[in-house]
């Protein structure tokens, strides 16, 4: 029989033990290689989206830096000219109704050096604040920046620095008007021989600056670079944005807000770099810093699904490789295992159905190796196995029938002479019994005998003594009787007495009530009565007294009347026990008359009676003799067949044993 | 003043005799339904019925067991009709059963008196007299019923007049 489970477990353990090692040694330097691979791969990646992103955030605002410096500068340049200095102060000195006519001359020459610069605007601006000529028609000439809508424009807060500083400075980008781009002016104070003589103020727009910020060049498809500066509590994104190209002076981000945090670092003055989320909640990274002379937050971003994708692909490379790799060494490994085991297999299932007794196994051999010389060994000691065990089978059936033929003879002898054995036995016992029963019988007769005989005399001595008492009692009983009789009569007087005594107390007691009523009435009669009253209360008295005379009379008669009749009973009760003692002894004299008769008869025919049994008990004992005898020689003979017997019992146990162990083999 | 005594609880008790018409012997009364308990029923003397009191009941104590001593006071009681003032007064007479009715004494052998006490519920209460080293307390009976009772029993009087 072959133990399935059994096989499993053993290929389980060699397979599991086989992919185990392959597995330990193959893929753990394997995986700590890629891991270190990959880590050092990863950072340098991310170094790289760095140096980028920080390289351009620098280069851009580098670039924007020197614009502004080279802007101040033209300025500070054009302010010093002489004709400058002389066109404000024909200006000052025009009247201030025609300024026109004044500056006509001059325009021309302005409107050319505003070109020449590259400056949208040009204004020229007293010393009060009075605008004294303007290219811009949203500006006309004769406005003032100290009151009116100028009045907290940048173009007044730079006009005021220029005249406080006296130094060129730009200011922050404004919408003047309702619609066009913004402008940011550079204030340059205009000297006149050491004294303040006008103000320059040239207008910039943002082309250029946007122009520089929408080279994306380096920040792949989805990189960018925001501009922004601080608008009370928000930030004002300042720059066209490539995925919203109308953002420009329009964006507002309230500062705190979840989104676009590291423009909103920036727009405060601080650099750094980092993950971020921007103004429309993706995820990214990004470089930021802060512009001073344009007072602007720069942030040069790129989102972090681009900026990651080269990290993400080497990420699923190294998985995939590792999955294929695992998968390549199990089944390396399940293959050798299989190789290995399937022999082995074969022989244990052989062995299981030899040792479960079935020698019919046949081993098919298909390899020269070292297993296939174990299963050919497996082989040939089956075929051996087979051989002998087919032999004893044979041997060990006749052996059988032959014992079972010896033990049943021998028990058919044994089951006779034990039969035998028994009924002697039975024979013996009864004997035996009878023998004692008979002694016992004799002995008991004798000891009877002799009470008997005691008893007849003691009987006729007390017969005598109880005549005597009878007389005795009977004279007692007569006198008792008499003596209670006359007790009655005693007491029947004295309740006669007791009768009197009551009348006599009932007469007292109507004399009372009659006296009582006598006085009432007596008084009733007033002085007619007292006489009477007198009479009436000795009347009372007579009664009181003779009442009181009843009722002693009346107490000793009763005393009197409870010691007769406490006489009178005990004397019944002793009269009743003196008749009983009577009726009692002329009871127990005429039983013992009769046991005297009775023990003289029988006294004789015990004396027959136990002779008789003598002689029977002798020739009980005779037969129990004769009948032991007989048992001891059936007992022999049933001992020495008993033992034949379990010499017979113990071979057939023997031969049954070896075929039952034979029988497990199938050959 | 001669007074009739008798005892309530071992104590002595009296009334005065001339408002006594008769002593009698101990009779059974005819039980009244809803009566009070001390009111032991009716009974019949000379042909009249009247009503019987047990003055241990009224007193408050439990009667002892019958005595040939204990017998039946007929006392009389005017009653105050309020009308026909000159008219003779209706009279009422009760039975009262008491203990040891068997003597009369005389007020006068008296020692020393104690005014009327008056206990609520007790106006009964006479005078107390002193009298032969005994205390004896008089009962008036005219007081000794509650008036609306006397007042139901009068129905009665008034027949019998």
């Amino acid at each position: 029989m072959s133990n399935p489970s059994q096989a499993a477990g053993i290929r389980r353990s060699i397979a599991g033990r086989l992919l185990f090692w392959f597995l330990v040694i193959a893929l753990i330097p394997c995986a700590i290689l890629t891991a270190i691979t990959a880590r050092i791969a990863t950072s340098a990646l991310e170094r790289a989206v760095r140096d980028t992103l920080v390289q351009t955030a620098a280069g851009k605002a580098g670039e924007l830096e020197a614009y502004a410096a080279e802007r101040v500068r033209d300025g500070a340049a054009l302010a010093r000219g002489p004709s400058i200095v002389q066109t404000v102060r024909q200006l000052a000195a025009a009247p201030a109704d025609s300024p026109a006519t004044a500056a006509s001359d001059q325009a021309d020459y302005l409107a050319y050096a505003a070109k020449a610069f590259h400056y949208e605007q040009l204004l020229l601006i007293g010393p009060s604040g009075r605008v004294l000529f303007s290219l811009d028609p949203a500006i006309p000439v004769g406005t003032s920046l100290a009151a009116g809508p100028l009045a907290d424009s940048e173009l007044a807060f730079g006009f005021d620095r220029a005249k406080t500083l006296l130094q060129s400075d730009l200011g922050g980008f404004e919408r003047s008007g309702q619609s066009g781009l913004p402008l940011a002016f550079v204030t340059c104070p205009i000297l006149d021989g050491g004294r303040l003589a006008g103000v320059l103020a040239l207008g910039l727009e943002p082309e250029r600056i946007w122009q520089t910020l929408s080279d994306f060049s380096g920040l792949g498809e989805t990189g960018e670079i925001v501009a922004a500066q601080l608008d009370g509590e928000a930030i004002l994104v300042t720059t066209p944005l490539r995925h919203a190209a109308d953002a420009a002076f329009r964006l507002r981000i309230p500062l705190g807000s979840d989104q676009a945090t590291a423009i909103q670092q920036a727009a405060e003055g601080t650099r750094g770099y980092g993950p971020l989320v921007d103004y429309r909640g993706v995820e990214g990274v990004g470089a930021w810093c802060y512009l001073p002379s344009f007072r602007w937050g720069l942030l040069v971003k790129q989102d972090a699904a681009e900026a990651y994708a080269l990290i993400r692909f080497q990420r699923l490379a190294i998985i995939g490789l590792s999955l294929a790799t695992i998968l390549g060494v199990t089944l390396a490994a399940l293959v050798v295992a299989r190789t290995i085991s399937s022999p082995i297999r074969t022989a244990m299932a052989v062995a299981g159905q030899v040792a479960g007794g079935d020698l019919r196994a046949t081993v098919d051999i298909t390899t020269d190796d070292e297993t296939g010389a174990l299963l050919e060994s497996i082989e040939t000691m089956t075929r051996d196995l087979r051989g002998l065990i087919g032999r004893i089978q044979h041997s060990s059936v006749a052996l059988m029938s032959t014992a079972t033929a010896i033990q049943a003879t021998a028990s058919e002898q044994q089951q006779v002479i034990n039969d035998y054995g028994a009924s002697t036995s039975q024979a013996v016992a009864a004997v035996k019994q009878i023998s004692v029963t008979s002694q016992e019988l004799v002995r008991t007769m004798t000891e009877v005998n002799q009470m008997a005989g005691r008893t007849g005399a003691m009987a006729a001595d007390s017969r005598a003594d109880l005549s005597g008492m009878d007389t005795t009692m009977r004279t007692l009983a007569e006198s008792t009787s008499s003596f209670g009789t006359k007790l009655a009569t005693i007491s029947e007087r004295a309740a006669n007495i007791n009768l009197a005594v009551t009348t006599i107390t009932k007469v007292a007691d109507q004399t009372n009530l009659l006296s009582i009523n006598a006085a009432i009435e007596a008084e009733k009669a007033g002085e007619y009565g007292l006489g009477f009253l007198v009479v009436a209360r000795e009347i009372r008295r007579l009664a009181d007294q003779t009442a009181v005379a009843s009722l002693d009379i009346e107490r000793m008669v009763k005393e009197m009347q409870y010691a007769v009749s406490a006489g009178v009973m005990e004397m019944d009760k002793f009269s009743e026990q003196v008749r009983a003692g009577v009726r009692e002894i002329g009871a127990v004299s005429g039983k013992l008359g009769e046991i005297i008769a009775a023990v003289e008869g029988i006294s004789g025919r015990f004396g027959q009676v136990t002779e008789g049994m003598r002689a029977q008990s002798q020739g009980a004992d005779q037969i129990r003799e004769a009948m032991v005898r007989l048992a001891e020689g059936a007992n022999r003979t049933a001992g020495a067949l008993h033992d034949f017997n379990a010499a017979t019992v113990h071979l057939r146990e023997a031969v049954g044993d070896l075929k039952e162990e034979v029988s497990r083999f199938t050959i | 003043m001669q007074l009739l005594t008798f005892s309530v609880a071992g104590q002595p008790f009296a009334i005065e005799s001339r408002r006594v018409i008769e002593v009698l012997p101990l009779v059974s009364a005819r039980p009244l339904p809803q009566a009070p308990e001390y009111l032991l029923g009716i009974f019949t003397y000379r042909g009249r019925l009247m009503p019987l009191i047990d003055l241990a009941l009224r007193l408050g104590v439990a009667p002892p067991a019958a005595k040939l001593s204990t017998r039946v006071i007929v006392v009389e009681v005017e009653l105050d009709t309020g009308a026909e003032p000159d008219a003779r007064p209706a009279r009422l007479r009760l039975g009262l059963v008491a203990e040891n009715v068997v003597a009369i004494r005389s007020a006068d052998e008296a020692g020393s008196s104690l005014p009327p006490l008056r206990l609520p519920g007790a106006d009964y209460l006479d005078r107390a007299l002193r009298i032969g080293g005994e205390t004896v307390q008089l009962i008036d009976v005219r007081k000794l019923l509650p008036a609306e009772l006397i007042a139901g029993l009068a129905a009665a009087a008034e027949v019998d007049q």
